[in-house]
């Protein structure tokens, strides 16, 4: 047999075989991979920033140009069929407080705030929590851990950013079970306007009570206020299950209550929680719990026997299962509903905590952060460099202290764990 | 009783060396009434005396003039008393002593009013000229006989014939002077159609008596003397016969006949005529669109011959038609001799005595392979094997090769039965064609609609098709359809002509089965991709022409001429001339399909490579010379489009294709088979791939060296689709589906060797491993046509009936204002050309609606057009909330995003998913100025809230400072100008035009110009008070210059094939004439 005529086929086998296994391991895949966060944000043409449940519990906008240049920024308040706009120019770090004047109808104003460029972030809160303003809508959202019992109001304020009508479905979970009530599917939400939904409407009496919101068509920004008045407590809420969160700021003092409310939303699997509290100088046992498919429940971390009196600790929940969390919190008799926390590389505070002993880093990746941290007192910046350990601790630069606004980068994702922002609790803005 | 007297009318012209012949047969005929007229035409000089010395009794009419036979023979009206018959003949024929005595008694014994004799050779009296002619309704006359026939008196019997050929004519006297005598119109040739034909109308009979024989030269006919008389200056044989055919036809049938007959006509004639084109047979095209002009010119004279004709009728047109051939004899003969003896053959290619040469030098064409004469015939296959004895005869005959194309042609155009009527979608370049003239414009004109506006050149396509539609009258609507059927069966005849010569008519015939199985042709369909259905048409011949120059083995027929001067008709055979024609075939493919040339370049490298890396291959001429050359005429051809790629700057490759996105391109499987579409996806598509694999091990020597060539063409247009497909050669993305048709025709080109191997090289004898690979090669060989039967199921080889672009008329803007959309989406979902944002992602707009004929073709230049895209590029980044004011300059209502090629309808249309990048479905989403108006499986729709119409006023004029992003730029504004963006009311303010370049037009009010600036970057805004305004382009007209230079380059180069020769001839005849007459 004469070989040299198989040179051609095996060359050409060769080549098209090489090209077959070069093709399968090209990169084929179609997600949207935006970079996240303030430093992504300082180049770009225009940005928005969307808050929802302005107007109840007392509450106003806090607008932070985290840049070093002026932003001028259209804002929009809607409450009801009124509209009023005005034009703010953000100076460099700056913040701008907008306080609702217009009287809503329903009682909740939506602020849509046009920013020329980026690196702008807003912030609603009422002395006694606050949520981050959204720079984008979403088309899914979860709270827990709500209550309607007798005197309090939960309240949902849904935002359409866009110019395309949402359409959406509001379920709830509670000790009965799953409901879709009706008047709650298919909910129109008209282009640029708000929808207030009252929870305690359709669940009567309920401690334990999680609402999920479900986009059709169309995008939404949404967050949940609940009490009356000005003890009314603002709760971000999630924008997916997650099987892994954080939560920065548990209270472990004498007379302090921390207790997650957890919703399992998978209608087919069971779901297995872990719990582990981070207090330092302590290594504490887990805290576990297991959920039916679309079921409630809660658990508590303080009091509990094997949580010492040692001032504020860190959670890490851990669940099977995409799962929804809320912490519910109290020191004295205020409680306070706070979201987990999303591990960020570029994180900005308004406000800053009068205690910086008090602040800690968590580094949530497996490698070691380089962190910077810029700490404004009015336009005069203090830059802070210093590197976190993979998983680990690190108290703030003292210099946070009195700070009217801290932007941090890291290089790669973390959590701050202490009180910082003007309401106490804000973990972060990250501007998307 | 004395005989009837006869008048013998000879015509002499010149006179004419038979002259004296033909009046001594007329001296010595035995009828005893006979006298003899002279009547000479042209040059008299000698006449008088010649006739004297012959027949001293006869009488000569000098005549002043050379106005023809039929105006010569004419004189007789009223010159000649007393006569019953008239025997017109012309002075180059030989009558039997006993012609005109038989003439005569036939004419009275059958009451005939014409009489034919029968004619034969001058110099062999056995061989049969006439016995009598046949005409068809088309006037086309056929003979009763075969050529050259040889007399045995088969034919010897009366009979009534449709006309009565010239030569020796007798007619009856009171006929011809009623009838008044031959049409002067008529100078040469058709004079006796017309005349029988009238006479018969008028009730009398024509009779051929062949007993009465007479010996015919046919000196004009033959070529011996040239065609001389006035009113046929430069005209030829063929240019007077069909002229004259067509006078009669016009004039003879009723207005209601014609009615159908006309139309029936001009089928056949373009038919003809585009046939004839494919043969180059220019003087055929010529005769045929002249005899057209002929008739326009003579349309008095026909209108008054139609009153004369239907005052002399007798015989309805029924009763004509009954006395006429049935069908048309023209398109019959070319079938009789297309089966008989090929197309080559039947176009008029192949000259006579090349059909008789097939032993010593085997005639090898597509259309012979229609030919029984063939050397294949004769091929060695498996000589011995008992097993073998079926395939040695497998399609080696001509009469089984013919089945099979007709039965393949058949079925394609039985698969393409709805193609004809059906609505054409607007889906790939399958956009409505604008009309003839407006083509014409667009190549010329100083501005296009594209993007947002251009001043870029026009792009020559537009120039191909103003010129297609002069072929189809006009309607353009036809060319769309024409290419969608005709391509690929023109594509599959291209590789019949690309292995011409090269291998046998047998392995000819299934590679080109094969092309048309391979499933790029049908996808090209599906896709409505028309410019790469020209390429894919086109691609064959070219790469025939491509390797001929290259000098690979076999693919030039003979060695180049060498040294003729541009302008002789011989100039085309030298290497210039060979290279010229390469680089229009290259030119009219580039200018629809610009990857053309990439895919030229990509054919010399992989053929250079072959020869390099070779064992003794032969070497190559001068190929990267060749490519050169090629490239640089191709550019100069389409020096239009050549410019806008200069000025394009970093887009300029964009020209070729833009990039796909990684998810949505072709895996190396689809790529293999050349599938990219609906077609294909099954294991059926690997057979042909399987066969031509088989080539590669089986080949042997010549076969095996062009086993390598094609193989390594599409081995690199594989390597070249898959680097693309991953976007790996950054912005250079050649459109991947042209490069498939480089990958289809390496793998046909293989089908052949792999025949041709089969033929000579798979040896006899005990079962080896070369056995089994061709046993495997038989196998798929034979199952290869059959996926053109599955393909062709639906009758529109799955063309879809609806597009995206039907469902946006919903969405159109009501406020009368003028406005455009952008469609984005991958490139190959779009309806149009357009412009690469990022890989996978292209936009494109249009204007007041869907894609129109003025958006066929994108120039890569985008200028103003930048805007737009950087504003999408934000929108994929996530960059922007507000894109719907930042597109609201350029007047964008709407943004439809296309995520399939076409929107699926389950058990209708096939759709391919082509999602675009999801960042920018993200970031549409997350636009506070859009809105979604529709959202269906393969489209989204979204609505721009700021849109103000591409022309708007306000009273408050924008600083100069504003920039789209200020949220100042969209306030207040309200659409002026109407839908047109043309004229109309304004109101005192500030007017801005989203026409680019804004420098480019003037707004006119009331009469006087209002002053522009240039603001929001591009926009021209005016300054205007109430009144009424115009906006109007004001343009040099540099790009109409360089249009019609590139036009007269085109003539330049046509004028070199021959063009100079046929001057001197054209002002050699018209001087000669100029003297003559004189």
């Amino acid at each position: 047999m004469n070989l040299h005529r198989f040179r051609l086929p095996v060359a050409l086998v060769l080549i098209t075989s090489i090209g077959a296994v070069a093709g399968t391991f090209m990169p084929r895949s179609n997600l949207a991979t935006w970079k996240s966060g303030l430093g992504a944000q300082t180049q770009i043409e225009s940005s928005s920033t969307f808050c929802s449940g302005l107007g109840a519990a007392h509450t106003s906008a806090l607008l932070f140009n985290s840049t070093d240049v002026n932003r001028t920024v259209d804002v929009e308040l809607t409450g009801g069929a009124s509209v009023v706009t005005q034009q703010v120019v953000l100076r460099p770090h700056a913040t701008k407080s907008i306080s609702p004047n217009l009287r809503a109808a329903s009682g909740s104003i939506a602020l849509r705030a046009q920013i020329r460029g980026g690196g702008v972030v807003a912030e609603v809160g009422n002395g006694s929590s606050a949520v981050a303003c959204h720079a984008e809508g979403v088309a899914d959202w979860y709270a827990s851990g709500l209550s309607t019992l007798k005197g309090t109001a939960v309240t949902l304020s849904i935002v359409n950013p866009t110019a395309t009508a949402t359409v959406l479905n509001v379920t709830l979970w509670s000790s009965l079970g799953f409901q879709a009530p009706t008047p709650l599917q298919g909910l129109v939400v008209a282009p640029s306007s708000q929808l207030t939904v009252a929870i305690d409407h359709y669940v009567v009496d309920e401690n334990d009570v999680a609402v999920a919101v479900h986009a059709l068509r169309g995008n939404f920004v949404a967050s949940a206020q609940q009490g009356s008045g000005p003890s009314a407590s603002l709760l971000a809420g999630q924008r997916a299950a997650s099987q892994s969160m954080w939560f920065p700021v548990i209270h472990t003092e004498a007379k302090s209550t921390a207790t997650l409310q957890i919703l399992n939303p998978s209608t087919r699997r069971m779901a297995n929680v872990g719990v582990k509290l981070l207090v330092p100088g302590y290594d504490l046992a887990p805290f576990t719990v297991t959920l039916n498919p679309a079921s409630t429940a809660s658990l508590v971390l303080v009091p509990d026997s094997r949580v010492p009196d040692a001032g504020i600790g860190i959670a890490h929940v851990n669940a099977d299962v995409p799962v929804v969390v809320t912490l519910v919190s109290s020191v004295g008799n205020d409680h306070v509903w706070t979201a987990p926390s999303v591990p960020l590389m570029q994180l900005a505070w308004l406000g800053a905590s009068h205690d910086a002993s008090a602040v800690q880093l968590v580094n949530v990746s497996n490698t070691t952060s380089h962190v910077t941290m810029a700490v404004y007192r009015g336009r005069h910046a203090v830059v802070t460099a210093f590197d976190v350990r993979a998983r680990a601790l690190a108290s703030l630069p003292t210099s946070v202290a009195n700070a009217t606004s801290v932007v941090l980068s890291a290089s790669s994702a973390v959590v701050l764990a202490g009180p910082l922002s003007s309401s106490g609790s804000e973990p972060g803005l990250d501007g998307r | 009783m004395n005989a009837p007297a006869v008048v013998a009318v000879v015509v002499t012209t010149g006179p004419g060396p038979d002259l004296e012949v033909t009046l001594a047969s007329l001296v010595e005929q035995d009828y005893e009434n006979l006298s003899i007229l002279v009547l000479a035409n042209g040059d008299t000089s000698s006449a008088a005396a010649r006739v004297a010395a012959i027949a001293p009794s006869a009488f000569v009419r000098l005549l002043d003039a050379n106005r023809g036979f039929a105006a010569a023979s004419n004189h007789v009206i009223g010159a000649v008393s007393g006569a019953a018959f008239y025997l017109f003949c012309h002075d180059d024929v030989r009558l039997h002593r006993n012609a005109v005595s038989a003439m005569v008694e036939g004419a009275y014994r059958t009451n005939a009013g014409i009489v034919t004799p029968k004619y034969v050779g001058y110099d062999d009296e056995s061989v049969l000229l006439h016995v009598g002619q046949m005409a068809d309704r088309f006037g086309a006359v056929t003979d009763r006989i075969e050529a050259g026939e040889i007399d045995a008196g088969q034919h010897d019997g009366e009979r009534d014939v449709f006309v009565a050929p010239g030569g020796a004519t007798l007619i009856r006297c009171d006929l011809f002077d009623s009838l008044g005598g031959f049409s002067t119109s008529i100078t040469m040739i058709g004079e006796d159609l017309d005349f029988s034909w009238r006479a018969q109308i008028a009730g009398a009979r024509v009779v051929v008596v062949p007993s009465a024989v007479v010996a015919h030269r046919q000196s004009v006919a033959a070529g011996f003397r040239k065609v001389s008389a006035i009113g046929t200056r430069l005209a030829s044989l063929q240019d007077l016969r069909r002229r004259h055919q067509l006078f009669t036809v016009v004039s003879c049938w009723s207005a209601l006949s014609l009615l159908v007959i006309i139309p029936l006509l001009i089928l056949f004639e373009i038919a003809e005529v585009t046939i004839a084109l494919t043969a180059r047979d220019t003087d055929r095209v010529g005769a045929v669109l002249q005899s057209w002009r002929f008739i326009l010119r003579q349309r008095t004279e026909i209108l008054r011959r139609r009153e004369l004709i239907q005052r002399q009728r007798a015989l309805t047109d029924a009763g004509i038609r009954l006395l006429q051939v049935a069908g048309a004899s023209r398109a019959q003969t070319f079938v009789q001799t297309l089966v008989h003896e090929g197309i080559d053959r039947a176009r008029g290619v192949l000259p006579d005595e090349l059909l008789t040469t097939t032993h010593s030098q085997p005639l090898i064409s597509f259309g012979g392979s229609f030919s029984e004469l063939l050397e294949y015939d004769e091929l060695p296959d498996f000589d011995d094997q008992a097993s073998a004895v079926s395939l040695r005869r497998l399609l080696d005959r001509f009469k089984q090769q013919f089945v099979v194309m007709a039965l393949v042609a058949l079925t394609w155009f039985i698969g393409a039965r709805n193609l004809v009527a059906m609505h054409l979608p607007a889906l790939g370049r399958l956009a409505p064609l604008d009309s003839w003239w407006a083509n014409w414009h667009h190549f010329f004109a100083s501005w296009s609609p594209n993007g947002v506006g251009s001043g870029a050149p026009g792009m020559p396509g537009y120039g191909l098709i103003a010129a297609s539609g002069t072929l189809v009258f006009g309607r353009m609507g036809i060319l769309p359809k024409l290419t969608l059927i005709m391509a690929v069966p023109i594509g599959v005849y291209g590789v019949g002509r690309l292995l011409r010569d090269v291998v046998s008519n047998r392995a000819r015939l299934f590679a080109a089965l094969s092309y048309m199985a391979l499933p790029v042709g049908v996808n090209l369909i599906q896709q409505g991709r028309v410019d790469l259905l020209i390429l894919f048409a086109g691609m064959p011949f070219l790469l025939r022409r491509v390797l001929a120059l290259l000098d690979v083995a076999n693919f030039r027929h003979a060695p180049y001429e060498r040294s003729r001067p541009f302008g002789s008709r011989l100039w085309g055979r030298t290497r210039a001339g060979q290279l010229t024609k390469a680089s229009l075939l290259l030119a009219v493919l580039s200018a629809f399909a610009p990857v053309a040339i990439v895919i030229v370049a990509l054919i010399v490298t992989a053929v250079w490579t072959v020869q390099r890396l070779g064992d003794g291959e032969r070497a190559l001429e001068r190929p990267w010379a060749t490519l050169s050359e090629l490239v640089a005429t191709t550019a100069l051809l389409l020096a239009p489009m050549t410019l806008d790629t200069i000025l394009a700057g970093r887009r300029a490759l964009s020209l070729f294709g833009l990039p796909m996105a990684s998810w949505s391109s072709l895996s190396l499987r689809q790529v293999v088979r050349a599938a990219d579409g609906g077609f294909g996806t099954g294991l059926w598509s690997w057979v042909i791939p399987i066969v031509a694999l088989t080539a590669t091990v089986l080949a042997r020597g010549e076969r095996r060296s062009l086993a390598r060539a094609f193989a390594a063409t599409s081995a690199f247009a594989i390597g070249l689709i898959m680097l693309v497909a991953r976007h790996l050669l950054g912005s250079f993305a050649p459109d991947v589906d042209g490069l498939l048709v480089v990958v289809a025709l390496g793998l046909v080109g293989l089908v052949a060797v792999a025949v041709s191997a089969l033929e000579h090289d798979v040896e006899s004898g005990r079962l080896s491993w070369q056995r089994v690979v061709a046993g495997v090669a038989v196998v798929g060989l034979a199952l290869s046509p059959w996926s053109i039967v599955a393909n062709a199921s639906s009758g529109r080889y799955e063309l879809p009936m609806t597009s995206a672009a039907e469902a946006l008329n919903a969405y159109t803007p009501t406020n009368n204002a003028s406005f455009r959309v952008l469609w984005l989406g991958d490139a190959r979902a779009l309806p149009l050309a357009g412009w690469s944002v990022e890989p996978g992602l292209a936009a494109a707009t249009t204007t007041n609606g869907g894609p129109n004929g003025a958006t066929l073709f994108t120039s890569p230049t985008t200028s103003a057009m930048d805007s737009v895209l950087r504003s999408l590029e934000l929108v994929t980044r996530g960059e922007t909330t507000h894109v719907g004011q930042l597109l609201a300059p350029a007047g964008i209502a709407d943004l439809v995003v296309l995520t399939a090629s076409v929107p699926p309808l389950a058990g209708l249309q096939m759709s391919q998913p082509l999602p675009p990048p999801a960042t920018l479905l993200e970031g549409l989403s997350h636009q506070r100025d859009l809105t979604l108006v529709s959202s269906t499986p393969g489209v989204l729709i979204y609505a721009n809230t700021t849109f103000h119409g591409i022309v708007a006023e306000r009273s408050k004029a924008l600083a100069t400072s504003t920039t789209a992003s200020d949220a100042d730029s969209v306030l207040g504004w309200t659409p002026v100008l109407g839908a047109a963006a043309t004229s109309g009311a304004v109101t005192r303010g500030e007017v801005i035009s989203g026409f680019a370049p804004a420098g480019a037009f003037s707004l006119r009010v009331n009469g006087h110009p209002a002053p522009r600036t240039t603001k929001l970057g591009w926009v021209g805004a005016y300054a205007v008070g109430s009144g009424h305004s115009r906006l109007t382009l004001n343009e040099f007209p540099f790009n109409g210059i360089l249009a019609g230079g590139t036009l007269l380059a085109w003539c330049l180069i046509g004028f070199g094939f021959g063009g100079s020769e046929r001057l001197t001839d054209h002002f050699g005849r018209s001087s000669r004439a100029k003297r003559s007459r004189r």
